[in-house]
C-alpha cells in the first residue's frame, strides 16, 4: 500500500503539525522504528480502523478491537512490553466487556488484543493521538519504564482511589497496575491534543515512573493556578498528569473528573471542551470533593510546594459556624464554605439513603442516587398499592387472629427479649439461606411483585421478607418471626423457621384457627 | 442502615389491623362491583398510609404532610372523590409527601424514614396477605 511509503517519507516529520492526518504516516514512524510490521502486516487495516475512529470517535469497543489490533500490533511488537500491558489497562478502566482480557495480556508482546484493547479508550483521542509524537515518544518510553515503574505510579492511585467514589471506574482496573498508567496516558494523549508536540517536549526528557508525579507538580506550579492546583490535589496522579501537559489544569481536570464521575466515557470531552473545563472545575472540585474525596484532596495536594500533603497545613481555617477548613485553591469566601458544608451534609445524607435503597453502594452520583432513590420510593408505593388491592379482596375473616398474635406476638417480643435473643439463634441458619435467596428474590422481584408474592409462599421467610434488601438479615429476622408466628397462628406448616421458634415462644400461641 | 424497627413495626402492624378490620366491617365480604373493589382498594391503601403515618405520628414531616391529606380526604369523603391517586409519585419532593415545602436536607431525611416506614409496611402488608392466604388455603 502507498500508505506504507507515506510512512517512509513522513517519518522525519513526526513533529510537523500533520498530526491530524490520522493515517498510519504518523504513527508508523514511531512505530516503525522498532519493526517493520507496518510492511508486513495490512495497513489498510490501520487506515481502514483509522478512518472508523475519525468517523466515530467512540466507535464501539469491539469494532475499534476488530480493526485496530492490526493497527496497534505493529507498533506493540516493536514496543516494549510496557506499552502493551499499558494499552490494556486502559482499556481494561474503560470498557469492562474487555475485563476477560485483562488477566491475559500480561507481558505477552503478541497478544494484538492489546493493541484493540488500548484502542477504545483512546477512540475518542485517537485522531490526534499520533498526531502528538511527543506522546508517541513517550509511550515509548514508557514502556520502558514498565513493570516497577507501573508500580510507583500506581500507588499514588491506589492511595486516592479507594477514598474517591467516583474513581470506582478506574478503581477496577486498580488491581491492574497498569490500567492506571494508561489511564494516565491515555488521559495525557487526550490533552496533548491542544498543544502538539508543545507539551511534549517537557515530558520526553522525563522518566515516566517518577515523571508522572513530577510532573504533575511542576505542571501544577507551572500553572500558578490555585485553584486548578486544587483540582489537581483532588485528583491525583490523574490530575497531576492532566496538569503535566501545562495547559491550564483545569481543563485537563474538567475532563478528568468527569471521567472519575462518570466513567470513561468522558475521555471524549478531553478534546472537546477544553476551554470550559476552567469554568467547570470549580464547581466540579466541590462536587467532587463533596463526594468523599475530600481527605483526599486535602492530603494530595501538588500545588508548587514539594509533598503532596504540603498545602493542608497551610489552609488557614476558615471561620464558619461550624469550623470548616477551606481546601487550599478553593474559593473561600464564606458563601462557597457554607455552600460546601451544606453539600456534604447532603451528601452524608445521601451516603445514609445509599445504604437504606438496596443495591445503591456501586452507584456513585447524586443524580443517579436519586434516581435511584426515587424508584425505590415509588415502587414501595406501587407495592403498597397492590399489596392493599390484594388485602381489599382477601376475606376478613382473619384479621382479628391475625391482630391478635401480631400485638401477641409483639408484645411477647417486647417484654421478653428471649425471643429475641433466641432469634439470632434461630437466624444462625439462615444467614446461609440468605445469600442464594436474596439473588432469587432480586431477579424475580418485580416492582409489582405479583410473582413475588406468590414466590414468598413458596421461599422460606427469611427470604420472602427480605424482599428489597439484601443485607436483610435482621429485617428477615423479624419477618420470621412475624411469618412464623402468623403461621403457626393458623397452622400452615411454615418453613423450618417456624418450627425451632416454636420450640422457643410459648405454646400460647398456637392456635387453631377458629 | 437502621437496626429492624421493632417498635415501629409494632405500631404499623397494629394500627394497619385495625383500620383493615374497621374496613372490612363496612363492606360486604365479597365486593361484587369494580367500583365497590375499587373503594376498597383505596381504602386499604388509605388505612396503610394513614397507619404509616398515625404510627410516627407528628414526628416527621413527610407523616405530618400525610396526616393532612387524611383529615382533608376525611371531610371530603361525603363526596367520594379520586384523590387519593397524588400521593405524589414524580419526583422525589412529590413522592415523599409533603416535600415540596422541604429544603434537600431535610427531604433527605424526610426520604430516609419515609423509606423505612414504606418497607415496614409493605411487610406487614405481605405478611398479612401471607397468612391470610395459607389459611384460606388450608381452610379451603
Amino acid at each position: 500500500m502507498d500508505v506504507v511509503g507515506k510512512d517512509a517519507s513522513v517519518e522525519p516529520s513526526n513533529a510537523n503539525d500533520d498530526f491530524l492526518n490520522y493515517h498510519t504516516p504518523n504513527m508508523a514512524p514511531e512505530w516503525q522504528v522498532n519493526g517493520n510490521n507496518l510492511t508486513n502486516t495490512s495497513i489498510g487495516m490501520m487506515s481502514v480502523c483509522n478512518s472508523m475512529v475519525e468517523s466515530s470517535a467512540c466507535s464501539s469497543p469491539s469494532m475499534v478491537d476488530s480493526f485496530c489490533p492490526t493497527v496497534w500490533d505493529h507498533s506493540i511488537n516493536g514496543q516494549t512490553l510496557g506499552y502493551c500491558d499499558v494499552n490494556v489497562q486502559n482499556d481494561v478502566s474503560t470498557s469492562s466487556n474487555l475485563g476477560s482480557a485483562r488477566a491475559d495480556l500480561g507481558w505477552n508482546p503478541s497478544a494484538m488484543l492489546r493493541g484493540g484493547v488500548f484502542m477504545p479508550p483512546v477512540s475518542g483521542m485517537l485522531p490526534n493521538f499520533p498526531a502528538d509524537s511527543g506522546f508517541i515518544e513517550r509511550a515509548a518510553r514508557f514502556s520502558c519504564f514498565s513493570g516497577g515503574n507501573f508500580g510507583e505510579m500506581m500507588n499514588p492511585f491506589a492511595v486516592p482511589d479507594p477514598l474517591n467514589p467516583f474513581s470506582r471506574g478506574l478503581g477496577v482496573a486498580h488491581s491492574q497496575r497498569h490500567e492506571m498508567n494508561m489511564v494516565e496516558l491515555s488521559k495525557e494523549g487526550g490533552l496533548f491534543l491542544g498543544k502538539p508536540g508543545a507539551e511534549g517536549s517537557p515530558f520526553k526528557n522525563e522518566k515516566r515512573s517518577e515523571s508522572l508525579h513530577d510532573e504533575a507538580k511542576q505542571g501544577v506550579g507551572v500553572s500558578g493556578n490555585d485553584s486548578d492546583e486544587a483540582e489537581c490535589s483532588g485528583r491525583g496522579p490523574q490530575e497531576k498528569v492532566a496538569c503535566m501537559t501545562g495547559e491550564s489544569p483545569g481543563k485537563g481536570l474538567g475532563p478528568k473528573k468527569r471521567k472519575r464521575g462518570g466513567g470513561q466515557n468522558a475521555q471524549n470531552d478531553e478534546n472537546n471542551g477544553t476551554q470550559t473545563r476552567s469554568a467547570d472545575t470549580t464547581k466540579d472540585t466541590a462536587v467532587m470533593k463533596q463526594k468523599g474525596d475530600q481527605t483526599m484532596t486535602s492530603n494530595s495536594n501538588p500545588g508548587g510546594t514539594n509533598g503532596k500533603q504540603g498545602s493542608q497545613g497551610s489552609d488557614p481555617p476558615k471561620e464558619d459556624y461550624i469550623h470548616v477548613r477551606a481546601r487550599r485553591g478553593q474559593a473561600t469566601n464564606s458563601h462557597s464554605l457554607a455552600e460546601r458544608v451544606r453539600r456534604e451534609k447532603i451528601s452524608e445524607r445521601m451516603k445514609f439513603l445509599q445504604d437504606l435503597v438496596p443495591g445503591c453502594s456501586k452507584v456513585t452520583g447524586k443524580a443517579v442516587m436519586l434516581d435511584e432513590i426515587i424508584n425505590y420510593v415509588q415502587s414501595l408505593q406501587r407495592q403498597v398499592e397492590f399489596l392493599s388491592m390484594k388485602l381489599a379482596t382477601v376475606n376478613p375473616r382473619l384479621e382479628f387472629n391475625i391482630e391478635g398474635f401480631l400485638t401477641k406476638d409483639m408484645l411477647q417480643s417486647r417484654g421478653g427479649m428471649s425471643s429475641l435473643g433466641l432469634l439470632p439463634d434461630m437466624t444462625m441458619p439462615f444467614p446461609p439461606i440468605h445469600p442464594p435467596q436474596p439473588g432469587l428474590i432480586q431477579t424475580c422481584i418485580p416492582s409489582n411483585s405479583s410473582e413475588a408474592l406468590r414466590r414468598p409462599i413458596n421461599l422460606q421467610s427469611p427470604s420472602v421478607c427480605a424482599g428489597f434488601k439484601e443485607p436483610s438479615s435482621q429485617v428477615s429476622n423479624w419477618e420470621d418471626e412475624l411469618h412464623n408466628v402468623v403461621h403457626m397462628g393458623f397452622t400452615s406448616n411454615a418453613p423450618t423457621s417456624s418450627q425451632d421458634l416454636s420450640d422457643s415462644l410459648p405454646p400460647g400461641h398456637m392456635k387453631a384457627e377458629p | 442502615m437502621k437496626n429492624p424497627n421493632y417498635p415501629l413495626k409494632k405500631r404499623l402492624a397494629s394500627r394497619f389491623l385495625k383500620a383493615l378490620e374497621k374496613i372490612k366491617y363496612n363492606m360486604s365480604p365479597s365486593p361484587v362491583s369494580i367500583e365497590e373493589k375499587r373503594r376498597r382498594h383505596r381504602a386499604v391503601r388509605g388505612a396503610a398510609y394513614a397507619s404509616m403515618a398515625s404510627s410516627v405520628g407528628p414526628r416527621r414531616a413527610w407523616s405530618r404532610a400525610l396526616l393532612r391529606k387524611m383529615r382533608e380526604r376525611k371531610r371530603a369523603r361525603r363526596n367520594p372523590r379520586n384523590a387519593d391517586t397524588r400521593f405524589g409519585l414524580n419526583q422525589l419532593c412529590d413522592v415523599v409527601p409533603g416535600g415540596e415545602a422541604m429544603d434537600s436536607r431535610s427531604l433527605l431525611n424526610e426520604t430516609a424514614h419515609y423509606i423505612e416506614c414504606l418497607v415496614a409496611q409493605v411487610q406487614i402488608m405481605r405478611e398479612i396477605l401471607h397468612s391470610s392466604s395459607s389459611s384460606s388455603s388450608t381452610t379451603l
